[in-house]
C-alpha cells in the first residue's frame, strides 16, 4: 500500500468525503499518513478530513460493542481525541490509520464492557449474543459507506461459513468482552475446546478473505 | 521454539480477540517484544481480527460529537502553547522545541551539546521513569508533565542521582556510517529496573531502527522498534523483559530484515560507557 489508504477503496477521495465546506479540497485529497503527519504538526483541518473519513466506521463499531448511543458517542470523541494526541506515535508500518482507530476503540470499549460485566446484572437481561447479533440502533437504517461495503460484505459472508459454535466464540470474546475462560465456563466446555474453536474460526476466515483478496493493509 | 512460544501460539487467536487477560496477557506481550516468529504469527491473526469491526451495522453519530471534539482540540492547542512558553528546563526546550537544524552545528558545537545534554538528561529521565513506572506507550503525552516540572524539584534530582538509582550511559557509534553522520545518543535507567529511556540523534529517519540487547549468555534479543523523528532524533522509553543492568550490551540497530542486525549505536552495560560522575553536574546549554 503506497498511499496510506485502504487497498479496497474505490477511488482516492472515496465516497466518504462529504463536502464539508471547512475542509479544503487539497487536504481532502491527501492520504491518511500525510494527514496524520499534518495532525501531529497541529493542523486541525487534517483532523477534520480524517474525522469525515472514519468517524462513521468508528461509531458503528463502538455502538455495536456498547449498545448505547450516548456512550458510543463519548467513545468516538475520545478515540479521535487520543489519535490527535498520539499522532506522532502513529507510524504507517504498524498498519493503517483506520486499523489503529478501531483498535483503540476496541480496547477502550472492552474495558468499559468488563467494568459493566462486573456490576450485578438484571435477571431478565437479554441474551448477549442475540442482543448483539440483532442489534440495530433503533434509528432508520444508515447507508453504508461504499469504501467499506466490500469488506463488510466479505467478512459477513465469511462469518456465515463458520459453524455456530465458532461464530459464537468470536462474538462472545470480541464483541462481548468475555475471556476464553469465561466462555468455557458459560458454555460448559473445556478451555482447550474454546481455544480450538477460536483458532479454527480465524483460520477459516483468513482463507476466505485471502481468496477474495480482502485486507486493510 | 520453546514452551513460551508454544503457549503463545496456542493462544494467539484468543489474544487477538482480547480473550486472554491478566498475567497471561502480560506474559504474551513480553514474549512478543523479543520473539519475531510469534510476533509475525500474531500479525497474521490480526489481519483477520482487524476486519471484524466491519461486521457492525452502519450508524451515524450526531454532529454535536464533532463540535465537542474540536472544542477540546482548541483547548488542547492553547494549553500546549502556554506550557511551552512557561517551561524552564533548557534540555526539553532545546531538544524538543528548538533543536538546531541538521548541519547547523559544527564540531565544537557538537561537543558542547554532548557535554551539557548528559547532566541535563538526568532530571527528565528520572521524572520520566517515575511517570512511566506503570509503563505507558506514549511518552509524548508525558512531555507536558515534564514541561511543568518545578525547577526546584528538577535541580534536587540532578543534584542527587545516586539516590534515584539512575545511571546514564553514552551510546558509541559502532559503524562507519554513524561515525560519519555523528550519530550519537544516551541511554538512561535504573540498572535494577526494566525501563530505560533512549535519546539519540542524527539517525537516518528514512530507515527503521530497533533497540536490541545482548543477555549474559550472549544471546541477542529484539526489544523494541524505535520511532525516529524526521529530524533524526529519538526520545523514547523502552520496556525490557529483564532488569537492564543484567544485559551485556544494549544497542540501536538499523532494521535489515535479519534476526540480529549489526549495531549502529552501542552501550556496554559493564560500566565502560557510563557517564562519569564529574560530568553529572549541570552544564550550560549550547547557544547557537
Ligand atoms: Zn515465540
Amino acid at each position: 500500500m503506497s498511499d496510506g489508504w485502504c487497498t479496497f477503496r474505490l477511488s482516492r477521495a472515496g465516497p466518504v468525503m462529504r463536502q464539508d465546506q471547512r475542509v479544503s479540497e487539497n487536504l481532502a485529497e491527501l492520504a491518511d499518513a500525510e494527514l496524520v503527519d499534518a495532525m501531529a504538526a497541529g493542523d486541525t483541518r487534517a483532523m477534520d478530513v480524517l474525522y469525515e473519513r472514519y468517524s462513521r466506521a468508528v461509531f458503528s463499531f463502538a455502538l455495536r460493542l456498547l449498545g448505547d448511543r450516548a456512550i458510543a458517542e463519548e467513545l468516538l470523541q475520545e478515540v479521535f481525541f487520543r489519535s490527535w494526541r498520539q499522532a506522532r506515535k502513529f507510524s504507517e508500518g504498524k498498519g493503517t490509520f483506520i486499523t489503529w482507530l478501531l483498535s483503540i476503540t476496541h480496547n477502550m470499549a472492552i474495558d468499559e464492557i468488563r467494568k459493566q460485566n462486573r456490576r450485578p446484572q438484571r435477571a431478565d437481561s437479554a441474551d448477549p449474543v442475540l442482543l448483539l447479533t440483532n442489534m440495530t440502533d433503533g434509528a432508520d437504517p444508515v447507508e453504508d459507506q461504499a469504501v467499506f461495503r466490500t469488506v463488510r460484505d466479505q467478512i459477513a459472508t465469511a462469518m456465515t461459513l463458520l459453524p455456530e459454535t465458532q461464530r459464537s466464540a468470536i462474538e462472545l470474546a470480541y464483541f462481548r468482552g468475555l475471556t476464553q475462560r469465561e466462555i468455557a465456563e458459560l458454555q460448559g466446555e473445556p478451555l482447550g475446546t474454546i481455544k480450538t474453536r477460536m483458532r479454527l474460526a480465524i483460520r477459516k476466515l483468513r482463507e476466505h478473505l485471502d481468496d477474495q483478496g480482502i485486507e486493510l493493509q | 521454539m520453546n514452551t513460551e512460544c508454544t503457549f503463545f501460539q496456542e493462544n494467539a487467536e484468543a489474544f487477538a480477540l482480547h480473550a486472554v487477560e491478566g498475567a497471561e496477557r502480560s506474559q504474551m506481550e513480553r514474549h512478543m517484544l523479543w520473539c519475531g516468529p510469534c510476533r509475525r504469527g500474531l500479525a497474521e491473526v490480526r489481519r483477520v481480527t482487524g476486519l471484524l469491526p466491519f461486521l457492525s451495522p452502519p450508524a451515524l453519530p450526531s454532529p454535536s460529537v464533532k463540535a465537542r471534539l474540536f472544542e477540546r482540540l482548541a483547548e488542547e492547542t492553547t494549553d500546549d502553547g502556554e506550557s511551552i512558553a512557561t517551561f524552564s528546563n533548557p534540555w526539553i526546550r532545546t531538544t524538543l522545541v528548538d533543536r538546531p537544524e541538521r548541519g547547523a552545528r559544527n564540531k565544537t558545537q557538537t561537543g558542547a551539546w554532548q557535554r551539557w545534554i548528559a547532566p541535563g538528561l538526568i532530571a527528565p529521565l528520572a521524572i520520566c521513569l517515575i511517570v512511566l513506572s506503570a509503563w505507558t506507550n506514549s511518552l509524548r503525552n508525558e512531555v507536558s508533565m515534564l514541561r511543568s516540572a518545578e525547577a526546584s524539584r528538577t535541580s534536587a534530582i540532578v543534584g542527587a542521582p545516586p539516590q534515584s538509582g539512575m545511571q546514564l550511559y553514552t551510546f558509541r557509534p559502532a559503524c562507519e556510517k554513524c561515525k560519519e553522520k555523528q550519530a550519537a545518543g544516551q541511554f538512561g535507567g535504573n540498572p535494577e529496573g526494566s525501563v530505560g529511556v533512549v535519546v539519540a540523534w542524527d539517525l537516518d529517519p528514512n530507515e527503521k531502527h530497533q533497540v536490541w540487547c545482548v543477555d549474559s549468555q550472549g544471546q541477542k534479543r529484539l526489544v523494541s522498534d524505535l520511532e525516529v523523528e524526521q529530524t533524526g532524533s529519538v526520545f523514547q522509553a523502552v520496556s525490557f523483559p529483564e532488569p537492564i543492568g543484567g544485559y551485556e550490551q544494549i544497542y540501536v540497530a538499523q532494521h535489515d530484515g535479519t534476526a540480529d542486525p549489526a549495531a549502529e549505536l552501542l552501550v556496554a552495560m559493564n560500566g565502560e560507557h557510563e557517564v562519569e560522575a564529574s560530568d553529572a553536574t549541570p552544564g550550560n546549554p549550547v547557544t547557537d
